[in-house]
């Protein structure tokens, strides 16, 4: 289990994640962490693959502190934490062939002997739907989807605890997506997986992901379980989230939660809650103070003023789009 | 006020990458036009802004501006059509932008370039546009880096607007930001339209054009496959590679892991 507890992470003197906590369980387990840009998602995974220094706080991999390992520990956590990244080509040297790619995964974590490697490496190709003679092959001479396959094939080589999933479909067309999506699932029952998915496409968390974080400016504004979140979201924030998502099928006029204002940034965080200005309920209590993250329901975590009153359902958010205000500068 | 393409045919060497027997935006509704990357969707746009020869394209058929012939228009005459009668909008506005030139003096430029003399007034049509997509005037005092990514992409929407276009090509204009601000972005060029402007919204998000189009043309390998009403092209899609795009997309509700 992967545990995550107080997390701070900042940059010169700027918070960029304040005061993070979840945890990924034992698999099959998908846990969602969603915001829009900047509000520290892959920061958080960053500081959990310890690529990314954490300025304060717990992460730990079951009994292992990650964040205090040195580098033998680090080196064998690594096997069992892995990620996949939104953009396979990044990670994937262009003039290796792919099954030496996944064999050098193998051999430097000597998982498997010389013998039984090239059958290692077909398994490996053939689990996430690739032929075998997908090995031959550079990265170049294969498609997008094909090469997030590949990633998730070398992800997966080292038989991890935890992934992180770092917007692992939002480079690919929609029908790559969709197959991709029902290749994670797939995986996710067959090997147990339990995952991080950070995404900012709330459909593709709903469907992988038994419990979602959602953070604005580096704070976690709720969390819970993602039905329960997605149906009834208890902060003004995840609801205008939910609503602001394009369907096929769009909603009725004026059910949309209109946002106005541009997210600020965590260098110039406004005071109090951070989302106060620009949400539809905001108060002046809301511009003084910070609402502190608690369990509003069983289960649901929730850092709003307000929350109890969404909680009643007597709450009711609209929101007219206005004239933006410019930040000082 | 309509842009109609008719037997458009756009080919690099002997590859065909765009065929079209027919497709027209009139004045006053959105246009989706929706396929995966390599549909020839960019292509399709950047012909209208008679750029593609300069890709290295050749491009043969027809694209008329209100029964105008844009093809066989002079570089001097396509300069008075491109930016000020169409004008285009992109996934990446900040790189449009130069960054060293306040917006204000983008403006002024444009302005100037396209005829407006006065600088008073230059910066009053410069503000009344950028008030009609809910931006102050202040803005004109900022360099591109001291705006969001939206605040951008809405003044590269302004931009237009303080030409009066005729045509907005729209091509991913709303994939590289957030859904809370694209929502917005959306808002605003339903707003647009209202005005008249006929506008072309290039996209591979079904659920964009769902929430704006008026029509819908699908793209798949250069031609329009299927095209119709929005909401009928996405209710009961009469071909099958329009039902398979539908079908691939993730959506809100339709369950969790089991």
């Amino acid at each position: 289990m992967l545990r995550v507890e107080h997390l701070s992470v900042a940059f010169g003197g700027v918070t960029v994640v304040d005061d993070v906590s979840l945890e990924v369980p034992a698999g099959p387990h998908g846990v969602g962490l969603v915001g829009e840009s900047g509000s520290g998602k892959t920061t958080i995974a960053r500081a959990i693959l310890r690529l990314t220094p954490a300025s304060s706080g717990d992460i730990r991999l079951d009994d292992v502190d990650v964040a205090a390992a040195d580098r033998r520990t680090l080196a064998r956590l690594r096997r069992r934490l892995q990620v996949v990244l939104q953009d396979p080509d990044g990670t994937l040297d262009p003039r290796q062939r792919v099954g030496s790619a996944l064999a050098e995964v193998l051999t430097t974590h000597r998982v498997v002997d010389a013998a039984t490697l090239d059958e290692r490496v077909s398994e490996l190709l053939g689990e996430v739907g690739l032929d075998p003679e997908v090995a031959r092959r550079l990265p170049h001479q294969l498609s997008g989807g094909q090469r997030q396959r590949v990633a998730i094939a070398r992800a997966l080589a080292l038989e991890p605890e935890v992934v992180i999933l770092d917007e692992p479909t939002s480079a690919l067309d929609v029908s790559v997506q969709a197959q991709v999506l029902a290749l994670i699932e797939s995986l996710r029952e067959r090997r147990r997986l339990s995952y991080l998915l950070i995404s900012h496409n709330l459909a593709i968390v709903e469907r992988l992901c038994e419990d979602v974080v959602v953070l604005y400016l580096g704070r976690v504004v709720e969390q819970g379980p993602t039905r329960e979140v997605l149906a009834r979201p208890l902060h003004p924030y995840t609801a205008a989230l939910r609503s602001a998502v394009p369907d096929i099928v769009p909603r009725p006029e004026g059910t949309r939660i209109a946002l106005s204002g541009t997210p600020a940034s965590s260098a110039h965080l406004p005071s109090g809650c951070a989302f106060h200005p620009r949400c539809p309920a905001a108060t002046d209590l809301c511009a003084r103070e910070r609402p502190m993250l608690r369990e509003v329901e069983a289960g649901r975590w929730v850092a709003c003023h307000r929350a109890e009153e969404m909680a009643r359902g007597t709450l009711t958010l609209t929101g007219q789009l206005r004239d933006d205000e410019l930040e000082e500068s | 006020m309509t842009l109609a393409y008719r037997d458009l045919s756009i080919s690099f060497g002997e590859r065909q990458v765009v065929a079209l027997d027919e497709l027209r935006v009139e004045s006053g509704e959105i246009l989706g036009l929706v396929g995966e990357s390599g549909s020839g969707k960019s292509m399709t746009a950047t012909a209208a802004l008679g750029l593609a020869p300069r890709l290295g394209a050749r491009v043969s058929g027809s694209i008329a501006l209100d029964g105008e012939e844009l093809l066989t228009l002079s570089p001097a005459q396509w300069a008075q059509v491109r930016g000020r009668r169409i004008a285009m909008i992109f996934q990446n506005p900040s790189s449009a932008f130069n960054p060293v030139m306040k917006v204000g003096d983008v403006f002024a430029r444009t302005l100037k370039l396209h005829g407006e003399t006065s600088k008073d007034a230059a910066r009053e049509r410069s503000a009344a546009s950028l008030h009609e997509v809910l931006l102050p005037a202040g803005v004109l005092d900022r360099y591109p880096h001291q705006l969001s990514g939206g605040q951008i992409q809405r003044v590269a929407i302004a931009l237009a607007l303080a030409l009066d276009v005729q045509v907005l090509l729209a091509d991913e204009a709303t994939s590289a930001l957030d859904v809370t601000v694209q929502a917005e972005i959306l808002t605003l060029l339903s707003r647009l339209k209202d005005r008249g402007i006929a506008i072309l919204l290039i996209t591979h998000d079904l659920g964009v054009v769902a929430e704006v189009a008026d029509r819908v043309a699908v793209m798949q390998r250069g031609c329009v496959v299927e095209t119709g009403e929005t909401a009928s092209v996405l209710g009961q899609p009469s071909h099958a590679y329009t039902r398979s795009l539908i079908d691939a997309v993730p959506r809100l509700g339709a369950g969790g892991p089991r």
